[in-house]
């Protein structure tokens, strides 16, 4: 057989025999992007075109071998022993002072949230020194800015299972977390005496907070490893009717959570009506939990 | 140098080549070709590890985690997949390094042992 002197001929000769796959459809334009930059490189130095495909083709050796062995080598096994090595192998250990760090900001934070807490609630007895009732929305801000510093350090961290997330993005969700955290350090201040505009603030800075959230989760792409991929089938992606099923039921919790703060909020007050929406986030997390890693009887994953 | 002894260095080499990507990614993300015309330049020559051989290893590599693969931007051309390490990507190099420093010393002094029989 004469050197073939087309590079996209040689690849779909090449490829025409295994079944068309995302791996393998990859495989083929990444193999192509290279020779492409080859024969450019050949041409550049005076080499006639197909002369330089056929150079270019020459160099890359023998890929049929290898493009067999991808049709292959997609047997579902993955023993646990390999399970094993896996994650020994693509252990990251995480840098002492981004521990250090995240531990001291999470501190500061509970501290924050606690004050929060108390100052709206001293507050709204009445009981409260003016001082408190004035502090409490610049602990709101101070909250929303140490939860922002945490949230995009961890994204922009790579860890054993996921890839760090781009910095401009990491931002973009501290971002996120801060007007959500402001905000409902906001309303709690407006809970605790603070004027009306307290509470606009805060339901306007939530509000943002969500379209954030929403916008950049809707956009975000999987940081997940292919080894955890791999490991981790989850029943969700495997069992589209307990999605569907967990879907309604989440419907169902969020409308029962929120129809019981309106009543709650009528009947005692805003004081205690948000439990409601608390128990509903409890019972999300139950029902999730139980959901997504359900126990199969079969004993197969 | 035989053409046998050639044939045994390049296996050994062969066993590294996981490593030696790895160290071609150390200091900066490359493209395949990239990848290999830096391995090419850098023996001067004197050994080429197969292209065909490279795209194996990459896939292994992005599978283990120890690389992360993304495809550029390229306006003009063909499309690049560009590759860049991961922190277990370099721990791993640095570990393979650290054993091959050890195994050269070891099999250094054992080809030189006479003993005293």
């Amino acid at each position: 057989m004469p050197t073939p002197d087309n590079i996209h001929r040689y690849l779909d000769e090449a490829f025409a025999e295994i079944p068309r796959t995302p791996e393998t459809a990859d495989l083929k334009e990444e193999i192509r992007g290279n020779l492409e930059a080859r024969v450019n490189e050949l041409e550049a130095a005076g080499t006639a075109p197909q002369a330089a495909a056929a150079k270019a083709i020459g160099e890359l050796g023998d890929i049929h071998q290898l493009v067999e062995s991808m049709g292959e080598d997609d047997s579902p096994t993955t023993p646990g022993s390999t399970a094993v090595r896996l994650i020994a192998l693509n252990r990251i250990k995480p840098s002492a002072l981004y521990v250090v760090r995240t531990v001291i900001l999470s501190l500061l934070l509970a501290g924050g949230v606690a004050t929060l807490i108390a100052g709206s609630i001293v507050g709204a007895r009445g009981t409260a020194p003016a001082w408190l009732a004035d502090a409490v929305p610049a602990v709101a801000v101070l909250c929303g800015i140490l939860l922002a510093l945490i949230t995009g350090d961890a994204l922009a961290r790579e860890t054993s299972q996921h890839y760090r997330m781009r910095s401009r993005r990491a931002l973009g969700f501290g971002l996120a977390a801060f007007a959500g955290m402001t905000g409902v350090g906001f309303v709690a201040a407006w809970l605790g005496g603070v004027p009306l505009w307290a509470l606009v603030a805060g339901c306007g800075l939530a509000l943002a907070s969500l379209v954030a959230f929403v916008a950049l989760g809707v956009t975000q792409t999987n940081r997940t490893k292919p080894w955890v991929k791999e490991m981790i089938a989850d029943r969700f992606s495997q069992d589209p009717a307990a999605a569907a099923r967990f879907g309604i039921y989440t419907v169902v919790i969020w409308i029962a959570g929120f129809g019981l703060f309106a009543l709650l909020s009528i009947l005692v007050g805003f004081v205690w009506s948000w439990l409601a929406l608390l128990a509903a986030l409890l019972v999300f997390f139950l029902v999730l939990a139980r959901m997504l890693f359900a126990i199969d009887p079969t004993g197969k994953k | 140098m035989t053409p046998q002894s050639e044939a045994f260095a390049s296996d050994l080499l062969r066993g590294h080549t996981d490593t030696i990507v790895l160290g071609t990614l150390r200091d900066t993300e490359r493209y395949g070709f990239e990848i290999y015309k830096t391995i090419r330049d850098a023996t001067g020559g004197d050994y080429e590890i197969k292209e065909a051989t490279l795209y194996a290893t990459f896939r292994r590599l992005v599978k283990d985690g120890l690389v992360d693969a993304y495809w550029g931007d390229e306006t003009q051309g063909g499309r690049r997949k560009y590759y860049r390490i991961t922190d277990a990507g370099r721990a791993v190099y640095t570990k393979n390094v650290a054993d091959w420093n050890a195994t050269q010393r070891i099999i250094n002094t054992l080809l030189n042992a006479k003993g005293t029989i």
